[in-house]
């Protein structure tokens, strides 16, 4: 107590004349009655707010506080910072104290007393945290009951005695405005000898508190997060809690360090001063784990960057954002939605467009577009919203929110659709940066070497996590926007409100949020790389510009323009396309949105197969009732759930279609999403189905795919001097990829063979389509690698979306150079000495790097190099058979395929041979292949 | 010069109140204990719709799994310190507090919560398209 009166006097002193003060300069601020004056503060705006704050309804009374009462909102920042002052200058006071070994200087009693503040500090202002009411101080209240619980023999009833129970707030209130207070003040008179605080500290210290209650004003947390923090300074005991299996062991600590600093004085002198070093680690040790804590945990308490922490705080903002704009609107009563005030909806009131799902009387705004729904100032309330809550980068707040699509926007970051895992894949190991094809990649991940950079430069713009910057609807040249590139449709009046989109009055009318996916969505994005969505219209890229196709016969009817420039030329299109079908009556959910499981490549995540509609045996299918949860929703929301239906599971049985269920004939039948329309799919042709067959190993596709887009070379250099537009950093970069095709055709593709889930949803070898994946020239940038050109020549598999119902005739295979890879040209057969022969003459010139036809995979009746495919488990025809393929091409050199023996008699060809006449003349290594 | 001696009987009296306000502090424990009972405005079962098909769902006070023919309900009251869990992870029901792990059968997976998920008690309603699940007592 002497001690404290000298250090009083020192204040005085300082005050006075600083010189005349003795000691380091920070010895000198007197924190005791800083601390003081801060509770004093803290004590009167407290008194000030009881008339407006209602224990019973604690949120909704602070809500309806900073949404209608300024006053109200300034006296609750002086008091929530008064206090923060206040715990921050008592514990450097009791650190201060201490460092001075103050215990030395008071009786046994005193430093009991002054010791037992700490806790009451703390306990004050957590209670403060919890009157809060709001979904993080709810959390808070749970775990402060569970570790009071644990304090020994009287636990229980300590954790009744301050929290009361249930939701009750009272108990809490009670000990927060008074006894707690109350003891506070207490102690601090005993300890200052003083009733009141000096003026001059006072004055000291409202400027501060002052500044920060008008530029810092806490808010409340409207919303349920998918991480709940205590109050800064309890978040390194939430880390502790964390790791600790045995929570009780917190508390013993906690119980511990009291102990040991209620009981300093008794202790020897050298025992204290190795007590205050253990004490000096153990706070150390605390603000480490608080730094973890505030700094690097996100969703579900696991390390995340700090940066990415930091975008989602937006708790505090300036005092003006609670400034309403005129008596009008305050006098408006302020609806409560979802359980909380939205005054969003004083202003956006009337809205159209949404399905019942997401009116805005059900889920308000802020659900969805963020910011601040407790202030009626415009500018400020919209602090902190996203007008694109779609974004994957804050998805976890708005759709994906626990209480909405919590566990969809996790599958859907795992997608193909965002990681681009095959796509950066193959890049790196076409840039010899990997060798590893089947590698999981995620785009988001990359850094700068030269495969990341050609990939920011030319390909990220396509991937779902690239954040859309305003609200438009998905086309060619604007792509990304995480869920509403799919979910958000934009009608003739949502199209309109774009266009007034800035204007002085509110929108009134939003996008659609729904299953409704488009088909423009899936266009826009899957209308480059394997170009699935204009082959399945039926376009087919041209090397044309917009000014040269106006110009050419057949424009405009044959021609399309798309609104990146690009222009396409009519082709035939897919025949589900002509059936009316889109994307999403073939493409399930669950497996465009994942399924959770990272996948290499788009095969290993498809789900469906051709033979799911067409059937080829016993069709399986599920009740309504069997269903997961997101199927029956889906199926609801499209009104397909008919009683008594049984929906169609794919073969691979990983997935089951809204849409598809059995007739009553057990046959599947189509409902089109878009018009309703009922199809009944054709069942497998008997060719197809035939067991045994030498047709066994194809997929339909290999068949039934009429043409596909296939770039024929392509040089790719890049250019130091140009600049390039990193998709993924949205700038301006020095440096830029340029690639150069030297023709692009529309032509049946090459046949060639994988391992894989195939349309027969089985895994096993299967000839399927393939087209040119990087038949490139690559021009690395100089002195990044050590090479300066690489030349690589991978077809990938693919599927076209260009399904024929007339499957290719034999010829188009067995005599066809470009279905077997060797490039297009003429393939002659040559009977000479009684011998056949295959002669092939390219149509494009051979490539100077390995000598093969431009557009070649393989060359003839070659044993093919391996890895030829961008897959590890995919291959070229081997010799043998080519060979084979070809054997039968030698046929058809002279028999029409119309004849009724050519589709028997392969079946066991080296059994006919014995019966062939001598007119037969087969190639020269027939009958060592046939052996 | 006198020194003091201590009084024996103030020393009684002092211990004697150790005893004291242990008895004290057994009895009103004991008393929060029966105490502990729900208030008569809370409440005790909670009905939900039995049509939400296979996955995780979440009903403030109940996590209820539909995984095919199987069904479990669990408190979402976490085990480690009685947070209200409120959201999955893929399958993983995750802690928004300290970050424990449970699976769809209500074990855990990883900590810090050492035991799984409450199971809570329910039964289908008189119509059969809805649960009545019997709540934890707060």
């Amino acid at each position: 107590m002497r001690h404290c009166a000298s250090r009083l006097n020192g204040f005085e002193l300082e005050m006075n004349s600083p010189a005349q003060v003795d000691g380091k300069f920070w010895r000198r601020i007197p924190l005791g009655m800083l601390a003081f004056a801060a509770f004093v503060v803290c004590t009167l705006t407290g008194i000030m707010l009881v008339p407006a704050y209602l224990p019973g309804a604690a949120m909704d009374s602070l809500a309806l506080l900073l949404l209608k009462n300024p006053v109200g909102v300034f006296v609750r920042s002086l008091h929530y910072w008064s206090a923060q002052a206040f715990l921050v200058l008592t514990l450097a006071h009791v650190v201060d104290h201490l460092l001075q070994r103050s215990e030395a200087k008071v009786s046994f009693g005193v430093w009991l007393r002054l010791s037992l503040t700490v806790p009451v500090t703390i306990g004050v202002m957590l209670s403060g945290f919890l009157l809060r009411g709001d979904a993080p101080a709810i959390q808070a209240l749970q775990i402060l009951r569970s570790l009071l619980g644990f304090v020994p023999l009287i636990g229980i009833a300590l954790s009744r005695l301050l929290t009361g129970s249930g939701s009750d707030l009272i108990t809490v209130y009670l000990h927060h405005a008074c006894t707690a207070t109350l003891i506070i003040w207490l102690v601090t008179i005993e300890h200052a000898r003083r009733i009141l605080p000096r003026t001059l500290a006072i004055w000291c210290t409202l400027p501060p508190l002052l500044t920060l209650s008008l530029l810092l004003v806490p808010g409340l947390e409207s919303r349920v997060a998918s991480i709940e923090k205590g109050p800064w300074y309890l978040v390194g005991l939430q880390e502790l809690l964390h790791w600790l299996p045995w929570p009780q062991l917190a508390v013993w600590l906690a119980l511990l360090a009291m102990l040991v600093l209620i009981l300093l004085p008794v202790f020897s002198p050298p025992l204290r001063v190795w007590l205050r070093w253990a004490m000096a680690v153990a706070t150390l040790a605390y603000a480490v784990l608080t730094v973890v804590g505030i700094g690097f945990r996100g969703d579900g308490w696991k390390l995340q960057s700090l940066r990415s922490i930091c975008t989602d705080q937006a708790h505090f903002i300036s005092f003006r954002a609670y400034l309403p704009p005129d008596a009008l609107l305050v006098a408006k009563t302020v609806p409560v939605v979802a359980g909380r005030r939205e005054g969003c909806l004083s202003c956006h009131q009337g809205m159209t467009g949404f399905v019942a799902a997401h009116e805005p009387g059900t889920l308000g705004c802020v659900s969805c577009h963020l910011g601040n729904p407790f202030t009626l100032n415009k500018a400020l309330a919209h602090v902190g919203m996203t007008l694109t809550p779609g974004n994957l980068s804050v998805v976890n707040r708005s759709c994906g929110a626990s209480n909405c699509h919590g566990d969809a926007y996790v599958r859907v970051k795992s997608s193909l659709m965002n990681t681009m895992s095959g796509v950066v894949s193959v890049d790196k190991v076409a840039f010899g940066e990997s060798a590893d094809l089947d590698a999981h990649s995620d785009i988001a991940a990359l850094k700068h070497s030269p495969a990341d950079t050609h990939l920011r430069n030319l390909c990220a713009s396509c991937h779902l996590g690239q954040d859309k910057t305003q609200p438009e609807p998905i086309d060619e040249s604007s792509r990304g926007g995480g869920c509403s590139a799919c979910h958000l449709r934009y009608d003739s009046g949502a199209e309109a409100e774009l266009q007034r989109r800035g204007g002085p009055s509110a929108p009134l009318h939003h996008p659609e949020i729904s299953v409704h996916v488009t088909e423009q969505a899936c266009f826009g994005c899957h209308s480059r790389s394997g170009r699935i969505a204009t082959n399945y219209e039926g376009w087919h890229e041209t090397l044309l510009d917009g000014t040269a196709a106006t110009a050419t016969a057949g424009w405009p009817s044959k021609f399309r323009i798309l609104a990146d420039g690009r222009v396409f030329e009519k082709h035939p299109a897919d025949v589900h396309f002509e059936k009316g079908m889109t994307c999403i009556d073939c493409h399930v959910a669950a497996e465009v949105m994942s399924d959770g499981a990272a996948h290499a490549h788009e095969r290993d995540a498809v789900k469906i197969s051709c033979v799911d509609c067409h059937e080829a045996g016993a069709t399986p299918a599920k009740d309504f009732p069997q269903l997961d949860a997101e199927t029956q929703q889906i199926a609801a929301m499209r009104k397909l759930n008919e009683p008594g239906r049984k929906f169609v599971v794919s073969q691979s049985g990983s997935a089951t279609y809204v849409n598809v269920f059995l007739g009553k004939d057990g046959r599947p039948q189509v409902a089109l999403i878009e018009s309703a329309q009922v199809l009944q799919p054709k069942s497998v042709a008997a060719v197809c189905a035939r067991s045994g067959s030498m047709h066994e190993r194809l997929e339909c596709g290999a068949c039934h795919t009429a043409w596909a887009p296939q770039c024929i070379s392509c040089h790719t250099s890049f250019d130091p001097k140009a600049q390039g537009w990193d998709h993924l950093a949205g700038k301006f970069v020095n440096g830029a990829w340029q690639e150069e095709a030297a023709d692009l055709r529309g032509d049946a593709p090459p046949l060639g063979v994988e391992h894989g889930a195939g349309s027969h949803g089985k895994r096993e070898e299967r000839i399927t389509t393939f087209i040119p994946g990087m038949i490139l020239d690559l021009k690395l940038p100089f002195g990044q690698v050590k090479s300066l050109g690489e030349f690589h020549r991978l077809f990938a598999p693919a599927a076209p979306h260009t399904t024929a119902a007339q499957g290719r005739d034999c010829r188009s295979c067995h005599a066809n150079p470009a279905a077997l890879g060797y490039g297009r040209g003429q393939l002659k057969y040559e009977v000479k000495g009684g011998v056949g022969k295959w002669l092939f003459t390219p149509a494009y010139p051979r490539s100077l790097q390995d000598g093969l036809p431009l557009d070649a995979w393989i060359g003839f009746l070659q044993e093919p190099r391996a890895g030829a495919t961008t897959r590890k488990d995919a291959r070229p025809f081997n010799l043998e058979e080519q060979r084979r393929i070809l054997l039968v091409g030698a046929c058809l050199d002279c028999h029409s395929e119309k004849e009724g023996r050519i589709a028997t008699v392969f079946a066991d060809f080296k059994d006919y041979r014995k019966k062939l006449g001598t007119q037969c003349r087969l190639p020269d290594w027939a009958d060592a292949e046939l052996h | 010069m006198t020194v003091s001696r201590p009084n024996p009987r103030r020393l009684f009296l002092k211990a004697a109140l150790a005893p004291l306000a242990a008895s004290a502090a057994w009895l009103m424990n004991s008393l929060a204990k029966r105490a502990g009972v729900l208030p008569e405005n809370a409440e005790t079962t909670l009905t939900v719709p039995l049509t939400a098909g296979n996955g995780v769902r979440f009903y403030d006070r109940a996590i209820v799994i539909f995984g095919g023919e199987q069904l479990a309900v669990f408190s979402s009251t976490c085990p480690h310190l009685g947070c209200r869990i409120n959201r999955t992870e893929g399958s993983e029901i995750v802690c928004p507090c300290h970050g424990s792990r449970f699976n769809t059968r209500g074990e855990v997976l990883r900590g810090p919560a050492r035991r799984g998920l409450q199971p809570l008690r329910f039964e289908l309603d008189q119509t059969g398209a809805a649960l009545r699940i019997t709540l934890e007592r707060l």
